[in-house]
């Protein structure tokens, strides 16, 4: 792969760096988080891991993007929790020996990602039910409607302002809530195997 | 060190502030020098961006839907549009009616070009003490007919072109949240639908039909409803309240492959080169070559074409475009079947070719001709 170019050229070329981090990184979130909620032992440090782990993949890729970006991910995350873990003695090796395990995870929780477009629209359909009832409305008729912040506002009997906390609050929640929509609910998807694919090695 | 949290709340602001609208170079500037500090804060940024854009194909969902109207959640779990399996296919009831039924004149083409970028119309939002009112601007009525024979395309408001097929009604009521056609009789073809965003609704019987994208043709003969959609999708939709739908819906499940669902379908999104059938609450959605599209659009270069048509079929085709009808008195004569491309307006040829082809004895009055055996 050439040298990526430099990040502020997000703008500039159609695959700059930040549109090709959208699609071949922050595409497999679902995946990630779920990842790392088997390996890590504490619920809360989830967020950080996952956003440490971008950081590093960004910067990485700023230099040189890598030709496997999803092993590419996945080993980066692998790497930042063993950092971790050596960091801090507390965490037990039970969790350590874990990690060994992570390149059959990897697979057999991404089967290739090919949802079709009726999936995808139920997936987002599932994701905004989740926002609050007014957040919801907010986000549903800027967003889908493509309203004018201002006429939201007046819909919903509120000022421009209360449309831009509940917008702020509706992208946040959308992005949390994509990622966990995404899960496999089990059927029509492939069975866990535990084969010994080598995904996620570097 | 700020947290991953902090930081998630600073792109978000930054980010709504942008989606509304009021976005400066100098607020352009501050996110872009506030994404340059760190790498955390340009990944936060990327993600909300990337799913606060991927919402927006929900659009695809909502059209038909009047802008503003948000649907409930858990809404779409209802709609066909989501449900499993393939919609394409749905067989109802009306399956063996509909096979010996006539087909009426049909509409369908192809070429045709949606121009989704049109301006929206203009919707004047005037707040008047805390309340508000809407005006929808660009208010257009208008009613459009065409007699017996004749077949006329007119273009509607918005640019959208309809045309009219033998002895039909049209009425048209825009306003700034839904472009409405009230198809009263007969058949009407759209095409070059603009302006996406703004639903352009053809209400028939207790039936609506929604383009989104699209060239299709939308026909009634008293409770028949059929659709036939040559270019991009539309919503079908039943407006009858459920508790009427019910009462038409099959007691057991149909057998073998027949999908029970149509009877209580009150939404199905129609693809390309489909034809549905309705008549209360059943449907008939099947798919259709591009050689049948074009005979059922024939009737808009002015001419009908029938294939291995039985000859019942061709004549209720035929009468449509004229007072004076034909009558088939013997049943026999009815089983006729016949091929060929005929000016449906010119009876007279009509007759005059049958009697030459077929032992087929023709009496006119004024009124009328009936058609027997020799």
């Amino acid at each position: 792969m050439s040298q990526a170019p430099q990040a502020d050229d997000a703008r500039q070329s159609g695959d700059s760096l930040d549109a090709w981090f959208k699609r071949e990184i922050l595409a497999h979130e679902d995946v990630l988080v779920r990842y790392l909620s088997r390996m890590w032992p504490n619920r809360q440090d989830i967020v950080d891991l996952r956003q440490d782990t971008y950081v590093r993949v960004y910067e990485a890729a700023a230099k040189a993007r890598p030709t496997a970006p999803k092993s590419f991910l996945f080993a980066t995350a692998r790497h930042l929790m063993t950092d971790r873990f050596r960091r801090q003695r507390i965490v037990a090796i039970d969790a350590v020996g874990d990690l060994e395990t992570l390149n059959v995870l990897i697979e057999d929780v991404s089967p290739e990602r090919q949802m079709s477009a009726h999936q995808e629209l139920r997936r987002l359909a599932e994701a905004i039910d989740l926002l609050p009832l007014r957040c919801r409305e907010a986000v549903w008729m800027r967003r889908v409607d493509d309203l004018p912040q201002k006429e939201v506002a007046a819909r919903l009997g509120v000022t421009e302002k209360v449309i831009e906390k509940h917008v702020m609050k509706g992208m946040r929640l959308l992005a949390d809530a994509l990622a966990r929509s995404r899960e496999p609910a089990g059927s029509g998807r492939k069975a866990r195997h535990d084969s010994e694919t080598d995904h996620g090695k570097p | 060190m700020e947290s991953h949290k902090q930081i998630e709340e600073q792109a978000a602001r930054l980010l709504a502030k942008r989606d509304s609208g009021a976005w400066s170079q100098a607020d352009q500037a501050q996110l872009e020098s506030w994404m340059g500090e760190s790498t955390a804060h340009r990944v936060a940024v990327l993600r909300l961006e990337a799913a606060w854009d991927e919402a927006r194909r929900l659009q695809a969902v909502a059209a038909g839907l009047r802008p503003g109207t948000v649907p409930p959640p858990g809404a779409w779990r209802r709609a066909p549009f989501f449900s499993d399996g393939n919609p394409r296919i749905r067989v109802g009831r009306l399956l063996t009616s509909i096979s010996f039924r006539k087909e009426r004149v049909g509409v369908a083409g192809r070429r045709w070009r949606a121009r989704p970028l049109a301006a929206s119309a203009a919707i004047v939002l005037a707040m008047v003490g805390g309340c508000f009112i809407l005006i929808a601007g660009l208010l257009d009525r208008g009613r459009y007919t065409t007699s017996i024979g004749q077949v006329a395309s007119v273009s509607l408001p918005d640019g959208s072109m309809m045309t009219l097929n033998t002895d039909s009604e049209a009425r048209i009521k825009y306003s700034g949240a839904e472009r409405r056609i009230d198809l009263a009789r007969g058949e009407a073809f759209f095409d070059d639908i603009k302006d996406p965003r703004r639903p352009f609704v053809v209400y028939v019987g207790d039936k609506r039909v929604v383009a989104v994208g699209t060239a299709f043709s939308v026909s009634r003969d008293r409770r028949d409803i059929r659709v036939v959609v040559v270019k991009g999708q539309v919503r079908f939709q039943d407006l009858r309240p459920a508790s009427a739908r019910m009462a038409h819906a099959d007691p057991v499940p149909h057998a073998g492959s027949m999908e029970p669902a149509a009877a209580q379908s009150t939404d199905v999104l129609l693809d390309t080169d489909t034809m549905a059938h309705a008549a209360g609450g059943d449907l008939l959605v099947q798919n259709i070559s591009i050689a049948q599209a074009d005979q059922v659009l024939s009737w808009r270069r002015g001419y009908l074409t029938f294939h291995d048509t039985s000859l019942a079929n061709a004549i209720d085709q035929l009468n449509r475009y004229n007072r004076h009808k034909i009558i088939i008195a013997d049943p026999t004569v009815a089983a006729i079947r016949i091929s060929g491309t005929f000016r449906p307006t010119d009876y007279a040829a009509f007759v005059h070719l049958l009697q030459q082809a077929y032992s087929i004895r023709a009496a006119s009055t004024e009124g009328e001709t009936r058609l027997g055996k020799d």
